[in-house]
């Protein structure tokens, strides 16, 4: 479960951050909604992994939460990306492109390698 | 940046609970999003909630998983095992005693000596930046830090020097004879260079220190700055001393500066009460006064290293100043090495002689703190298999062997974190008692150290307690977490003898290490009393007191009158028996050490075999021998006919006497000292020998009337009482003043006090050594207790059997008696090995008993089985107690 759950953790936190940048402000369960939807709902997200995801968001400053109603009367838990955070999303998109770049020389078109 | 955040925030949310109940309530309105969408999709309300839990991974799983991210879980841990162990240790007040307590007791006794060590060996001076001081001494031929500089070589190193900043020529001499305000005393002063107070940055509480012209030309300038202490103890603190006039020496001295409350000097150990200026230093009897001042040799400088330069640098520079004294100073005695040290701690000479005390402190502290870790690892054993049920279960029910050891160190460390905060309380007090022992040497001078805490000592012993926390906590804690859980928790009936086998061998250290100190200290014990009795003399009802009317620059025609007449009105004193008195420079009146340097032969060569390398020569006054009660084994002693106009005649010791005649008598056989026949006239006992492991040396002694020793002046007298020596002490004061006011009186006491003064390590050794070897004891008991007592609790079941068996209470008894003196004598023997091979550190301290004494070793073994039979008797005689049908029922 570790090691694999820490690269999940990465990748899930990179989706939450690009979630809440396109949506603005939204509660936990929209967002786990949202990024199943997007997705193709190819991914099934654990939730408790999610909450511990903007958890771990909120420690390090990229976003920040604070409590909202939504239908009429209900409260719920809201995060919203920071300043922090949009960086922070740039260099993770950068760094991905990057990456798949990489990855796709070796494995996308093997006949030029 | 990100991850120094995260956990900054995680460590500020340690131990706060309200984002947790926050997180309650979200994870409540997520359950409540999902069963509303899931039941628009047409499923059951109960069938919703059960599949929106199992999306969310376990409603309790998460909450655990958001705890252990929200704060540290080390951290949380750690507050968790503090309060655990606090509580544990809560449960058993008698437990957590007597552990606090041995900690306290070693983690107090070696805090101590580490005291000690610091302020002799580390402490900085109470002046400004004092790493940047160096002290520079002259090494003599024999290795020795005293062979002084003058005054030339001085100022020629401080002209040329391009390496220090400043540098000042200093000698203390603790017989400055001062008279003030009606009353006298002798203090210690130092002469130094008048840019000493600057040097060292001191600025004095009142007036000024020295201006540059008030050393520059020799016996001009009589100014003197003079200490806190001295202030109020003259003038009551009244500002109206500056400029009075008080009496050093019997010159007359303006008082110009009082130094701050704090200073007082820059020498370790040896407390200064006055400054004067070195050119002050020959006038004032110390040396001389001639054009150069090359006669008057001062004992080191101190100096101030330039920013960027090193001592290295001062050493070389110091160095070529010996080329140049050898070709512009070659009267003086060459050979001399330079040594460069920090001007911190005592001198090298005064270090080197307490390293050897120290060193034998530290090993006794050390061995005590070792037996009372063994101790308590022994208690914690034992605590371990009764509390083998507790952790158990908590291995059962999932903690990591890992965890149980944390727990269990933690346990062990806040034991020893209380043993030593006791611990550091314990040693201010033994740090007192101590400090009483190096207040006053033999010659009645004062010494001062400065013992307080500062920031070594807190972190000596704070790092003592981690370090005996984990010694004795480690292995025990292992040895608890490591359970077969399946055979424990069906009962754990099976007790294994095995397992005993560490706490016996524990048992078995302890009381061969504790044997060992107790051999110590009853070998110092004798030795001290040996010490006190006096060899070969009777230090009882007799007074010393030391005369320097040089001080004053009596001529030696003055000197004669003053000795003849102090020795006829303390020969007239009621209560008086005799009196006797010798040349005092070199050591006290009755010690091995006294005297000086002679070459003696037989046939008046001293290239010559009969010839001995140097023995030591005492001038003696009549009577001498009599009112030391040195007995005269041949001839007789010095008396009135012995005087410069007759024959030169010598007493000397057996032991010289041996080694020139050994047949027949060397009474009337012609010596040759430093190459002048003088007649023996007696052979008297060997004076109190250096030590056990040493033979006695020769010696020699002149009649005081036929030396050259009155010209010297410095007498010390010995005057045998026929009552209390301390009664008379100011009796014999007032008549020596009545015969003349001015002279400068010391070193007044009884020769009891001094004994006890010159044998400071014998003494204190057999004190601090008694004490631990008491304590040492008193826990191995304890421990021996122990393990007997917890034998008797886990065998019930098979005491049970054999009573209903049929045994007798007396082989119960018997049974656990034998187990008892099986270890302890196993511990004897080991303790005597040990003992033997440890009690070669103490030889220099033994006198009138060998190291290897075997009634102490007789009498030691003897006592340790006494008190391991009384600590074998109480569980045992449970034992004996227990009841069959109990005792089968209860398990």
């Amino acid at each position: 479960v570790g090691g694999k759950s820490d690269v999940w953790l990465g990748t899930l936190s990179s989706m939450v951050l690009k979630t809440l940048e396109t949506m603005g402000s939204q509660h936990g369960y929209g967002l786990a909604r949202r990024i199943e939807q997007i997705s193709g709902n190819l991914l099934v997200l654990n939730y408790g992994t999610l909450y511990l995801a903007l958890l771990k968001l909120e420690q390090e400053g990229s976003i920040i939460s604070e409590w909202g109603i939504f239908d009429k009367n209900r409260k719920a838990m809201f995060y919203k990306l920071t300043r922090a955070g949009k960086k922070h999303l740039e260099r993770e998109t950068s760094d991905w492109e990057q990456a798949t770049a990489i990855v796709a020389r070796f494995l996308g078109s093997p006949e030029r390698a | 940046m990100r991850k120094l955040r995260a956990l900054w925030m995680r460590l500020r949310h340690a131990g706060r609970q309200r984002s947790e109940s926050d997180f309650a309530t979200e994870l409540e309105s997520h359950l409540d999003m999902h069963i509303d969408d899931s039941i628009r999709a047409g499923m059951t309300p109960e069938e919703a909630r059960r599949q929106a839990v199992i999306r969310l991974g376990g409603l309790e799983q998460t909450r655990q998983a958001y705890r252990e991210q929200i704060t540290l879980p080390s951290i949380q841990s750690f507050r968790q095992d503090l309060l655990y162990a606090l509580r544990q240790l809560r449960k058993a007040p008698g437990f957590t005693t007597v552990a606090v307590l041995t900690l306290a007791l070693g983690i107090g006794f070696n805090t101590s000596v580490f005291s000690f060590l610091n302020a002799l060996f580390l402490k900085a001076l109470a002046v400004s930046n004092p790493e940047q001081l160096v002290r520079i001494y002259a090494r003599g031929p024999s290795g020795h830090y005293g062979a002084g500089f003058s005054y030339p070589e001085f100022k020629q190193l401080r002209d040329h020097s391009s390496s220090l900043e400043a540098l000042s020529i200093e000698a203390e001499r603790p017989q400055l004879h001062l008279v003030a305000n009606g009353d006298s005393e002798e203090i210690r002063g130092e002469f130094v260079s008048a840019n000493y107070f600057t040097l060292l940055g001191i600025q004095p509480r009142l007036g000024r220190g020295f201006l540059p012209e008030e050393d520059a030309a020799l016996d001009r300038d009589a100014v003197a700055v003079i200490s806190d202490q001295l202030w109020a103890r003259y003038f009551n603190r009244d500002p109206a001393a500056l400029g009075s006039e008080i009496r050093i020496n019997g010159m007359l001295i303006k008082v110009i500066g009082i130094a701050p409350p704090k200073f007082d000097g820059d020498l370790t150990g040896l407390p200064a009460d006055i400054w004067l200026p070195a050119m002050m230093f020959g006038p004032m009897g110390y040396g001389c006064i001639d054009g150069t001042y090359q006669c008057s040799l001062f004992d080191a400088m101190i100096g101030r290293v330039k920013a960027r330069e090193s001592a290295a640098q001062v050493q070389a520079e110091a160095d070529s100043l010996m080329v140049w004294s050898a070709t512009n100073w070659p009267e003086r005695p060459s050979r001399r090495q330079i040594a460069v040290t920090s001007a911190n701690g005592e001198s090298p000479d005064d270090q080197a002689d307490d390293l050897v005390q120290l060193h034998l402190l530290m090993s006794v502290t050390a061995c005590l703190l070792l037996i009372a870790c063994v101790n308590l690892a022994g208690l914690l054993l034992a605590r371990g298999v009764t509390r083998k049920k507790e952790i158990t279960i908590r291995l059962s029910i999932g903690a990591s062997r890992r965890r149980i050891v944390k727990q269990l160190l933690t346990e062990s460390l806040m034991l020893a974190s209380l043993g030593g905060a006791v611990g550091i309380g314990m040693s201010l007090a033994i740090t007192r008692v101590l400090s009483r022992f190096y207040a006053t040497d033999s010659e009645g001078f004062h010494h001062h150290y400065d013992l307080g805490l500062d920031w070594r000592v807190l972190l000596y012993s704070v790092g003592l307690a981690i370090f005996t926390g984990i010694l004795f906590g480690l292995l025990p804690a292992i040895r608890s977490s490591r359970q077969d859980l399946a055979t424990e928790l069906k009962g754990g009936a099976i007790e294994r003898q095995t397992k005993g086998l560490l706490r016996h061998v524990l048992v078995i250290g302890q009381l061969a290490l504790s044997m060992a100190l107790v051999i110590a200290s009853g070998l110092l014990v004798r030795s001290a009393s040996t010490v006190e009795r006096g060899t070969h003399f009777d230090p009882e009802h007799v007074i010393v007191m030391r005369l320097r009317p040089e001080l004053l620059k009596y001529s030696p025609q003055q000197i004669e009158t003053l000795l003849n007449a102090v020795n006829q009105r303390l020969s007239l004193t009621p209560g008086v028996e005799s009196v006797a008195f010798m040349e005092g420079g070199e050591g006290v009146v009755w010690n091995w050490r006294s005297g000086r340097d002679a070459h003696v032969s037989v046939s008046g060569q001293t290239t010559a075999a009969d010839a001995l390398p140097t023995v030591l020569k005492q001038d003696v006054s009549d009577s001498f021998f009599r009112t030391l009660r040195v007995p005269i084994l041949q001839g007789r002693e010095f008396g009135q006919r012995d005087r410069p106009s007759s024959a030169r005649v010598a007493v000397v010791n057996e032991a010289l006497a041996r080694r020139f005649w050994s047949v027949g008598s060397a009474v009337g056989r012609t010596l040759f000292v430093n190459d002048q026949p003088v007649q023996i006239i007696g052979v008297s006992a060997d004076m109190q020998p250096r030590s056990s492991a040493h033979s006695p040396e020769p010696h020699l002694y002149f009649s005081y009337w036929q030396s050259d020793a009155v010209r010297e002046g410095d007498i010390r007298f010995a005057i045998r009482v026929t009552g209390d020596a301390n009664l008379l002490l100011r009796e014999v004061h007032k008549v020596i003043q009545s015969v003349d006011a001015n002279v400068p009186v010391g070193e007044d006491m009884s020769l009891v006090q001094q004994i006890k003064l010159d044998y400071t390590s014998v003494l204190l050794a057999q004190d601090v050594i008694s004490l631990c070897s008491l304590i040492a004891l008193s826990l191995s008991a304890i421990g021996l207790y122990s393990v007997l007592a917890f034998a008797v609790r886990t065998r019930t079941r098979e005491i049970g059997v054999r009573i209903a068996l049929g045994a007798g209470r007396g082989d119960v008894l018997r049974l656990f008696l034998k187990e008892g003196m099986k270890l302890s004598l196993v511990g004897a023997v080991t303790g005597v090995i040990a003992a033997l091979l440890a009690t070669r550190l103490l030889r220099s301290l033994l006198f009138g008993v060998e190291a290897t004494d075997v009634p102490i070793y007789a009498g030691v073994v003897g006592l340790l089985l006494l008190v391991a039979l009384a600590a074998s008797l109480i569980p045992a005689a449970r034992a004996a107690s227990v009841d069959p049908i109990e005792a089968l029922r209860s398990e």
